[in-house]
């Protein structure tokens, strides 16, 4: 599993003020499960029979799903984590704001190698416990599935 | 050779004139980018049309609901006029830029405690920019007959290729 690195900071880093970023609380987790969809007539993961959207759709015209990897994006306003892709590509994310009644506003965006984008913005508004899912960049004859969820708040420990 | 997507879309749909046709037709015969691009253009039209069959999604009313939920950020991306294709109806599809996308879920209701919370829903879209490929917002059935929110990108433009 690929650990999701912080960037670009509008604040004083962890280090500066002594605690570490391991032990800061995140306002917000979003689990990212990474999936590999293609025909090669292989079924669906063990791993993924709790996703009943990969039957659905234009999902239905894969037969084949792989997990690749999973991972945990812990979000603080003012940060942006990020997490690179098995295709080079790199995840960007960015916690906007925590609504009252529980709703967490987040931006998303991807990225090419060269820094270029190639979702410039995708601005959701999601209650905890909710997914939605970023599909259809090529890899390896298939595309990727990136599986966004938001962890309940027991996550943000 | 360069083709743009708004021609394989055009070709795709027996829309192109008939001399930029032949310039296709040309290109795919010696260009394999331009056959991967093709296919992959078939294969995501037989996925939409697929989930309209399996959805039904064909009553005046679904399909106005399905078209609120799909945005698109060009008038004729690939990707997403299959998909507006496949589910719009006409003027139902709103062009976006960096804009927000009609499937915001209701308005907050109140609570027995006087707060807010949210109605049920799907995760709402509230911005999405493609950039420089197509792509659509819809939703598909998920856990517990919920709704699942789908960003979909067209990316046959990739050196990996999309399908």
């Amino acid at each position: 599993m690929q650990t999701p690195t912080a960037t670009r900071s509008s604040r004083p880093s962890a280090e500066r003020l002594g605690a570490s970023a391991a032990t800061e609380r995140a306002e917000a987790v979003v689990e990212l499960m990474v999936l590999h969809a293609t025909h090669q007539k292989r079924g669906i993961d063990a791993r993924l029979r709790h996703l009943p959207e990969l039957t659905q759709g234009p999902f239905a015209a894969f037969d084949t799903y792989r997990l690749l990897e999973r991972a945990e994006l812990r979000l603080r306003r003012g940060d942006k984590p990020t997490h690179r892709l098995p295709n080079g590509r790199v995840l960007g994310t960015e916690l906007i704001a925590l609504e009252k009644g529980g709703a967490v506003r987040l931006v998303a965006s991807i990225s090419e190698p060269g820094g270029s984008a190639f979702l410039p913005l995708l601005e959701v508004r999601a209650q905890r416990g909710q997914r939605f899912i970023v599909a259809g960049q090529g890899y390896l004859r298939g595309i990727l599935v990136l599986v966004l969820t938001l962890m309940p708040a027991a996550a943000e420990r | 050779m360069t083709v743009s997507d708004e021609t394989l879309m055009l070709f795709h749909d027996g829309e192109l004139d008939a001399e930029r046709a032949r310039a296709v037709k040309v290109g795919r015969l010696h260009h394999a980018e331009v056959t991967a691009r093709l296919e992959a253009l078939a294969l995501l039209g037989d996925a939409v049309r697929l989930w309209v069959a399996e959805t039904g999604v064909d009553t005046a009313v679904e399909r106005r609901q399905a078209a609120r939920r799909v945005g698109r950020r060009r008038a004729l991306g690939a990707g997403a006029a299959l998909f507006a294709a496949a589910l719009a109806v006409p003027g139902a599809v709103t062009a976006l830029g960096r804009a927000g996308v009609d499937n915001a879920p209701p308005d907050p209701v109140l609570s027995t405690h006087g707060e807010s919370v949210a109605a049920p829903g799907p995760v709402a879209v509230e911005a999405v920019d493609f950039g420089a490929h197509p792509g659509a917002v819809f939703q598909v059935e998920g856990a517990a007959k919920s709704e699942t929110t789908v960003v979909w990108l067209d990316d046959a433009n990739s050196d990996s290729h999309a399908l």
